[in-house]
């Protein structure tokens, strides 16, 4: 019986090898790009990922790998794209602190091109310790959270009715994301800091992290609205997952059952513009959130890594510049989404 | 049979076997303490429809628990399910279907499509554990891998990728956050959904040859082996009826939290497990009750909801859930070894 077994797998991955070694001298004629994201349960990533396959078409032989949240898997990754004989490399590291590791992998195979993306390497020294490194990135250390705060204001000055008990503050529930995410405190701190500035005050009923999650975010909800119940007057999300949540668990309360037009209504902004929420904008369920351009990310990685493969400028023909701050990134602009807009942003999941 | 309880031995009982409730009794003393307005009836109406889902879980779960099995596989097996549901769930007018063109199904339709599949699955766990011997930790994390594969590819692809399936329909929805109006008190349709199950469970558990042999297989294979059972086949019965349990789980989370994605469902076995052992079912098999399972879900429920809505942060919550689940298996090691 074991013998029978370990017959038939032998057997299995013999025909896996060569299907595999087929698959590969079929797609020979492109240059290989060697992409990989630090985790496919990130929807961000996946879309820079869905963007970078598609913009590879007919321009690399691209695959992109999932370092599933382990940098050894993704170092062990890289080191096979760079043996397939990939052209350059561009990932979105697990762990900055990894950036050098990968960087000496790249300059002893060839010099190749490195494009660090979604995750900035900050440490200047790194960045410089090599002239075939760039990064793409979005705008600033604040991960849209500063878009969201602005948006927050717009709409507390627009509507004076959401300031339910009249003292003049913000009655604030705040979501926050996965303690070990990079973006959960600037998030966190942005958005009620961009408040504040902006000269409202803020009375923070709650504040916990809802690790991203929809059910996380939803279960905590359940207990703060019947806690607080309609003396909440803003709910802030660090993501739309979690936006999401909250929402589903309002509407249970008997909150924003017809969008904006609802007798008790809470206003709920999220970061993400997730379709399921652009829905929700669009029905006034929701009030906003904020978009991070994957598209725009992946079609420029795509751009650098062409053009340093064909030994042009990094940005020849984009209308992008590197920041002047010596990072070596193009920062690709967050933009906020309400109903005004929300075509726009429905667009970009067309693609 | 009246038996004479002094007044010392029932204190000692319930600082030994019956600690976990005086914790809980505790936990809820302190929780009101801080806040008044804990006690009141619509606090009571969330947490039993956050249990609602997780005790249909934790049966499943402890099934195996029962059979000296170990299931790693629930929460992925419950992501798979809930991405196939959603897909086939979204409401026809929603922009982002997965599936353009497909008609609107009732619940049912996709609800037995996916306790087909899960049955099958835990048929194939089940086989592995009870015919090939593999151990039921390696059998279920492989089965937990695999799982988490396909509703990753399930999940991620074309027309909008990575994104949460949402729109779901608004029967399901409303069947999962609503209830009945019973004074000022809402009952959740989902409560009674996991009322009907424990039912079920409770009378498969206690009243049929199933339950008597899982039991048996559970306390003591090679005996039940030796008078006649066949254990195998109870294995992979109790297997791929867990699995059933969190198929319908599944559908119900779809529709409690509005939309699926591929980590729903992440590191439900965990809560399963804990739940089922602060509830008094052995790990070393063969022991445990339906109202034990259900106690130990509403406790952690409790502890979740409670320390939240006195605004307790997230890490203090997980260091007070470990030690109870800590001093629930310590309780447990010590009836066993009164037991030896």
């Amino acid at each position: 019986m074991k013998k029978l077994i370990s017959l038939v797998l032998t057997g299995a991955m013999a025909v896996g090898m060569l299907a595999g070694s087929a698959m590969t001298a079929a797609a020979d004629d492109l240059p290989i790009l060697g992409a990989g994201i630090y985790s496919s349960t990130d929807n961000f990533n996946s879309y820079i990922a869905k963007a970078i396959k598609n913009t590879s078409e007919g321009v690399f032989d691209c695959n992109v790998d999932d370092g599933q949240l382990d940098q050894s898997t993704q170092l062990n990754q890289i080191d096979t794209a760079i043996a397939k004989g990939a052209v350059a490399i561009a990932v979105s590291v697990v762990d900055v602190t990894a950036a050098p590791a990968i960087i000496e992998k790249v300059k002893e195979n060839g010099e190749l091109p490195i494009i660090f993306f979604n995750k900035e390497i900050e440490d200047k020294e790194v960045v410089n310790s090599y002239d075939k490194l760039y990064q793409v990135t979005s705008t600033g250390g604040d991960y849209g959270a500063s878009i969201q705060g602005e948006m927050v204001v717009e709409y507390w000055k627009a509507h004076p009715e959401a300031d339910k008990n009249g003292d003049g503050k913000i009655q604030m529930i705040d979501l926050m994301g996965d303690p070990g995410h990079t973006a959960t405190p600037p998030r966190a701190q942005y958005v009620k800091s961009t408040i504040e500035d902006a000269g409202i005050e803020i009375d923070l009923l709650e504040e916990d992290t809802g690790m991203w999650d929809t059910a996380k975010a939803k279960e905590k909800m359940d207990a703060w609205i019947s806690k607080y119940g309609d003396e909440i007057e803003f709910i802030v999300a660090a993501n739309d997952a979690m936006a999401l949540g909250a929402l589903q668990s309002i509407q249970a309360a008997g909150f924003n059952e017809e969008g904006a037009e609802s007798e008790m209504f809470i206003p709920v902004i999220g970061i993400d513009a997730l379709p399921d929420v652009l829905e929700k904008i669009k029905s006034g369920e929701m009030i906003g959130s904020v978009l991070q351009d994957a598209n725009t990310q992946g079609q420029m990685i795509v751009k650098i890594a062409q053009n340093l493969y064909e030994g042009k400028e990094p940005l020849d023909g984009t209308d992008f510049e590197f920041d002047t701050d010596g990072s070596k990134a193009i920062r690709v602009p967050y933009k906020a989404v309400t109903v005004d807009n929300v075509d726009e942003a429905a667009a970009t999941y067309e693609a | 049979m009246t038996k004479k309880v002094s007044a010392g031995d029932l204190i000692k009982k319930l600082f030994t076997e019956k600690i976990i409730y005086v914790v809980l009794l505790a936990l809820i003393i302190v929780i009101i303490c801080i806040e008044p307005r804990f006690l009141s009836i619509i606090n009571f109406s969330n947490i039993l429809a956050q249990s609602s889902t997780r005790i249909i879980i934790a049966l499943g779960a402890g099934m195996v628990l029962m059979v000296r099995g170990c299931d790693l596989s629930t929460g992925r097996m419950i992501g798979l399910a809930a991405v196939i549901s959603a897909s086939l769930l979204q409401d026809v007018d929603y922009a982002y279907r997965m599936y353009q063109n497909l008609p609107s199904l009732p619940i049912i339709v996709p609800l037995l499509l996916v306790i087909a599949l899960c049955a099958l699955l835990g048929t194939i766990s089940g086989t592995c554990v009870a015919k090939l011997k593999v151990p039921p930790i390696i059998a279920t994390l492989a089965m937990q891998l695999v799982l988490y594969g396909a509703s990753s590819i399930y999940f991620d692809r074309e027309p909008y990728g990575a994104q949460p399936i949402g729109g779901i329909k608004e029967s399901l929805t409303k069947l999962c956050t609503r209830g009945v109006k019973i004074g000022s008190f809402r009952l959740p349709y989902l409560t009674i959904i996991a009322i009907l199950v424990i039912v079920f469970m409770w009378i498969l558990w206690n009243k049929t040859k199933f339950g008597k042999y899982m039991y048996a297989v559970g306390g003591n294979p090679d005996a039940a082996q030796v008078s006649g059972v066949n254990v195998s086949k109870i294995l992979i019965a109790t297997y791929a009826l867990a699995a059933v349990m969190y198929a319908v789980a599944a559908v119900l989370e779809v529709g409690r939290i509005g939309s699926a994605s591929n980590t729903t469902g992440n590191s439900y076995e965990m809560d399963a497990i804990a739940s089922c052992v602060v509830g008094g079912v052995s790990m070393s098999g063969g022991i445990g009750t339906v109202g034990g399972i259900v106690t130990g879900v509403l406790i952690f429920t409790v502890i979740n909801y409670g320390l939240s809505f006195i605004g307790v942060n997230m890490y203090w919550q997980y260091i007070v859930k470990g030690l109870i689940i800590l001093l629930a298996v310590v309780v447990d090691m010590r009836k066993f070894a009164k037991r030896k």
